[in-house]
């Protein structure tokens, strides 16, 4: 008996490190092939990328696979977005030091976990009970105090904590809630995705402008060439 | 009291069983399309002909061994089919055997999921055909009879299953279908342990019954249908629930649920908070808590049609919850027709909106297409559903047949327009573009077919950034039209795309695209330069139409991987993925119809003569009766209004009337030139449906409902009668030459049509229903052909 966890334990001990070597590998050739070989230049979002432990924030089934240049299916009809698609949003609105973020759609937590690398405060708002459960917990063990996670409806924002310097709704949405653009500082952005589960084709950018007109301005990460035989 | 003979209590129990099991066959598309998606529906064909062929390979091979054994098997097998037809929706809905459509490209082990999927709903259907095909075999002297009860009762299943679907639940209907094969097992249980007999399956069918009041199997709906998510959401509570042969329907509220689709940047106040239906697990509409909550569509696209002009008469087509017409109501039209075919969907959602009482609203419970061809009243706006779903579909609408956005809709449409009337219709945007290409394509050809030399003139079409409306008028928009298009656009922050003078700086002021491949293609199709881009773009946008009403299928094979390339396997997959399923579905359905059919019967292969005659005739027969009935299920759907009361009007018909001719052609005792005789007559007879079906349902679609049923049973019951014929004559003839030969026929007849099942939709998407006709008569043709490989007795 003794032995038998004698031999557990230096096992663990071999195997556990292994692993973490694994990730981190997995994080650095993750950045250079999915983000950086396709544009993603802002230095600070990548190296979030290449902080914040992803494989720790999907469910265990889809652990081997964090990595993957895919999205990740985390229950409940949600996704956890493919990392360059993360990437893309959070280069997209420029995050620097001392900003103040708010996120629409906790889902897995990681989109809030690379933000939080970089700004001052992330406050993030989770509609479904579990994932908020789960994913407040897993940021929670992960140590980021700077996240300010809640469960509730994104419709209303965090008017408490409110202007924002950005706002990034991770959750499709068949209009943006007016309480939204409400809380979005003068000047700043916007940022939600658009597309059905599984497909990442297109990002569209809300931006508040100083004359108090909004625009919005479709991004396109995947571009479409239409085929043309001639 | 005199009792039936023993012969006559086991007609009417394989009446009985075959009744139950086309009732569960029909609820189980049902049941498919709640859980997962409609595709499933043509699967649960393939699966019926899969348990069936297999069941006659297992009897070819064990007949001597199960024969000897037939007086308790029979009621065993009945016994089992109706033990299994619940039971296996409660094991499909378990852990290890649960698929789920949306990750079929995402993890590989959902194809073996999908593949479990297929054998467990695949047992009952061979229980069921084990039981038929023994007595078959049994009592070949009496097969006419037998064969017309197995026929009559099949028929009856299908007007069985609509009277279910009315009465039960999804997953109560399994339960009483199963109850109906137990009684059916009751009736022929054998006099040896008679009472063991009685009380055992006496107490089985008192369980199915209980277990029916209590439907223990829970509906497992994808996490990724539509109901699954709202019902995530918090407080969300399922209000009503009620079951339809047009869908399982469910009322659903909860605190969060609120609807805008697609609101203006402009908006600041309070978005309102709504109820919502659910038909088949997927979005049916808003419900809306007062009239006045229908302003919010004041600051959508949609609201430019009432920019314009205050329209007296309004046509409101596909109508579902009626937030469209509480908006006409609102916007003071006088005489509002709503057209729904869904009475359910109307129904739940009149509690809150009262339509039934607003004296300006007249509803109709109708198809959209019938109204169309029926009506003879001409209207100030008509108003189509929305097209799409935020963010594209996935392509999962790529089955459904969808006839009210075909070109001949579209024209009767514009034939009902007062001579300034409009007509409007809201499209989602996707990525990469379809929905709105497809939608300004049929609208250039309705244009062009009514003569309209400048379409330009007529075709006004705004844009937010996740929605599209055009806006057509029958007479040029006037310049006063135009600039109040540029001021609803500029008030509201959206960008006119079509417009009668547009300046290329306009299309792209408030919503800006990062390149100019939305309005470069639109404006070619409108141009008329149309058919270079139905040629060259990597997506169907050439209008759908009566003969191929899939508006939805988008995905050219040849494209995909140029998709893959610019997008990934896995979301080029998912742009489209309807298509794909049915790919995948096809080829698992030829792999098992190859391995559970025609490779066990090889060991008889050596004995066997006439091998060219017997795998042509038999090949075509599965083939061509499988295409026409395909054909005849997607015509009878706009015809008959909905694909339920297709499905049950053609399997039943067909089932019946080629009962009746088989049954008579037993008794002609033809020689092998009678039988290209009649085979001859069938290739007439589809190629004269291929060119005139549709004509013939056109002119059909003003009859009343008794017309309609009587129309549908000549048309469905003439080729089935004769179609009949040539199974049991070919057998009968291979009977006499070469008996070993018969359970071979059989086997190829079987995987034929299971093969032929999913293959005719792809044909049908692929080339069209007069088409897929051609072929079904070229099957018949080779059969003729093949009828000359062997010499006249």
């Amino acid at each position: 008996m003794k032995l038998t966890l004698l031999i557990s334990a230096l096992l663990l001990f071999l195997i556990a490190p292994a692993d973490q070597d694994k990730y981190h590998r997995d994080r650095q050739q993750m950045v250079t092939a999915q983000l950086e070989a396709r544009g993603i230049s802002h230095e600070p979002t990548l190296n979030a990328m290449r902080s914040v432990e992803r494989h720790r924030l999907v469910p265990p089934a889809q652990v081997q696979y964090a990595y993957e240049d895919r999205p990740l299916p985390i229950g409940f009809g949600q996704t956890i977005s493919q990392p360059y698609m993360v990437g893309y949003m959070t280069e997209v609105i420029k995050p620097t030091a001392g900003m103040k973020v708010l996120e629409i759609g906790t889902g897995s937590g990681y989109q809030a976990a690379v933000l939080a690398e970089i700004v001052d405060e992330v406050y993030t708002i989770e509609i479904v009970e579990e994932l908020a459960k789960t994913a407040k917990s897993r940021l929670e063990e992960m140590g980021y105090p700077n996240i300010h996670a809640k469960e509730g409806d994104g419709y209303f924002g965090w008017e408490e904590h409110a202007p924002f310097d950005a706002i990034i709704v991770t959750a499709a949405s068949e209009f943006i809630p007016p309480p939204l653009i409400k809380q979005l500082k003068e000047g700043g952005k916007m940022v939600i995705p658009v597309g059905a589960p599984f497909t990442t084709q297109q990002l569209m950018l809300v931006e508040k402008q100083k004359d108090g007109k909004r625009k919005t301005r479709n991004l396109l990460p995947v571009r479409f060439v239409p085929f043309t035989r001639n | 009291m005199r009792f039936p003979s023993s012969f006559n209590r086991l007609l009417f129990s394989i009446a009985l069983l075959s009744l139950s099991m086309v009732a569960y066959q029909l609820s189980l598309m049902q049941y498919l399309s709640i859980v997962q998606w409609y595709h499933f529906a043509y699967m649960v064909i393939a699966i019926a002909l899969l348990g069936f062929g297999a069941a006659g390979t297992f009897i070819a091979l064990f007949r001597k061994y199960l024969l000897s054994r037939i007086g308790y098997l029979l009621p065993l097998f009945m016994v089992l089919t109706g033990i299994f037809m619940p039971l296996i929706l409660w094991l499909s809905g378990q852990p290890f055997a649960r698929f789920d459509t949306y990750l079929l490209f995402v993890e590989r082990s959902q194809l073996w999921q999908l593949l479990l999927y297929e054998l467990l709903f695949f047992i009952p259907f061979f229980f069921c055909a084990l039981a038929i095909g023994l007595v078959f075999v049994k009592y070949t002297n009496r097969i006419g009879k037998l064969y017309f009860s197995n026929l009559a009762g099949s028929g009856l299943g299908g007007l069985a299953a609509i009277i279910l679907f009315w009465a039960a639940s999804p997953t109560q209907i399994p339960y009483i279908t199963g109850f109906l094969s137990l009684l059916s097992a009751l009736l022929i249980i054998p006099h040896h342990r008679k009472r063991i007999w009685m009380i055992s399956v006496g107490i089985t069918a008192v369980i199915l019954i209980l277990l029916t009041f209590s439907s223990p199997t829970p509906l497992r709906l994808s996490q990724y249908k539509s109901l699954s998510q709202t019902l995530d959401l918090p407080k969300a509570r399922i209000e009503k629930s009620a079951n339809s042969p047009h869908g399982w329907v469910q009322y659903i509220t909860s605190p969060v649920l609120r609807y805008a689709p697609g609101l203006s940047l402009s908006f600041t106040g309070e978005v309102p908070v709504i109820d919502a239906v659910f038909s088949n697990g997927e979005w049916a509409g808003a419900v809306l808590k007062s009239p006045g909550d229908s302003r919010i569509l004041d600051y959508t696209t949609s609201a430019v049609a009432w920019e314009l002009a205050t329209h007296k008469k309004v046509l409101v087509l596909d109508a579902g919850t009626g937030v469209r017409t509480q908006y006409a109501s609102l916007k003071g039209a006088a005489e509002i027709d709503h057209v729904e075919s869904h009475r359910l969907v109307t129904g739940f959602a009149e509690n809150q909106t009262k339509l039934a009482s607003d004296d300006a609203v007249t509803l109709y419970q109708q198809d959209s297409r019938s109204f169309l061809a029926q009506t003879e009243k001409s209207y100030d706006l008509i108003s189509l559903p929305p097209i799409g779903a935020f963010g594209g579909t996935a392509g999962l609408g790529a089955l459904q047949e969808e006839y009210l956005l075909t070109t001949r809709a579209f024209s009767l449409i514009y034939d009902r327009l007062e001579t300034d009337g409009f007509f409007e219709i809201t499209v989602w945007l996707d990525y990469p573009y379809r929905n709105p290409l497809k939608i300004a394509a049929t609208i250039s050809e309705t244009l062009a077919e009514k003569g309209i030399s400048h379409p330009e003139q007529h075709l006004v079409s705004v844009r937010s950034w996740n929605t599209l409306t055009f806006l057509v008028k029958r007479t040029a928009f006037t310049q006063a039209e135009v600039q109040a298009v540029r001021d609803f656009c500029d008030h509201l922050y959206f960008d006119p795309m079509l417009l009668p003078g547009i300046t290329s700086e306009e299309r792209n002021q408030y919503n800006m695209l990062e390149d100019q491949v939305l309005f470069s293609l639109t404006d070619s199709i409108i141009s008329g330069n149309r058919e270079s881009i139905y040629e060259n773009y990597d997506f169907h946008l050439r209008p759908a139409t009566d003969d191929k009403p899939y508006f939805s299928q988008f995905l050219r094979l040849k494209s995909l991987p140029h998709l893959q390339e610019i997008f990934g396997n896995q979301s080029a997959s998912f742009i489209e993925l309807g298509y794909l399923i049915v790919g995948v579905t096809f080829i698992q359905s030829l792999l098992l119809a190859f391995v559970l059919i025609l490779l066990p019967l090889f060991r008889l292969k050596k004995n066997i003569k006439n091998k060219g005659f017997t795998l042509i005739y038999f090949s075509g027969l599965g083939m061509g009766f499988m295409f026409v009935e395909i054909v005849l299920i997607q015509r009878f759907v706009l015809y008959l209004g909905h694909p339920v009361y297709s499905v049950a009007a053609v399997i039943s018909g067909m089932l019946l009337l080629s009962g009746l001719g088989s049954w008579l052609s037993s008794g002609l005792k033809l020689s092998i030139a009678g039988i290209r005789k009649i085979m001859l007559f069938i290739v007439l007879l589809l190629l004269v449906y291929a060119g005139s079906l549709q004509w013939l349902l056109q002119m059909g679609m003003g009859f009343s409902i008794w017309g309609k049923i009587l129309f549908s049973l000549v048309l469905i019951g003439l080729p089935s009668f004769l179609m009949g014929m040539p199974f049991p004559l070919g057998l009968q003839f291979l009977s006499q030459r070469n008996e070993e030969a018969v359970p071979w026929a059989w086997g190829i007849n079987g995987c034929l049509s299971v093969v032929s099942a999913s293959l005719a939709t792809i044909l049908a998407i692929e080339v069209g229903f007069s088409v897929l006709m051609l072929l079904a008569a070229t099957a018949y043709f080779l059969t003729l052909a093949s009828c000359f490989l062997v010499k006249p007795q």
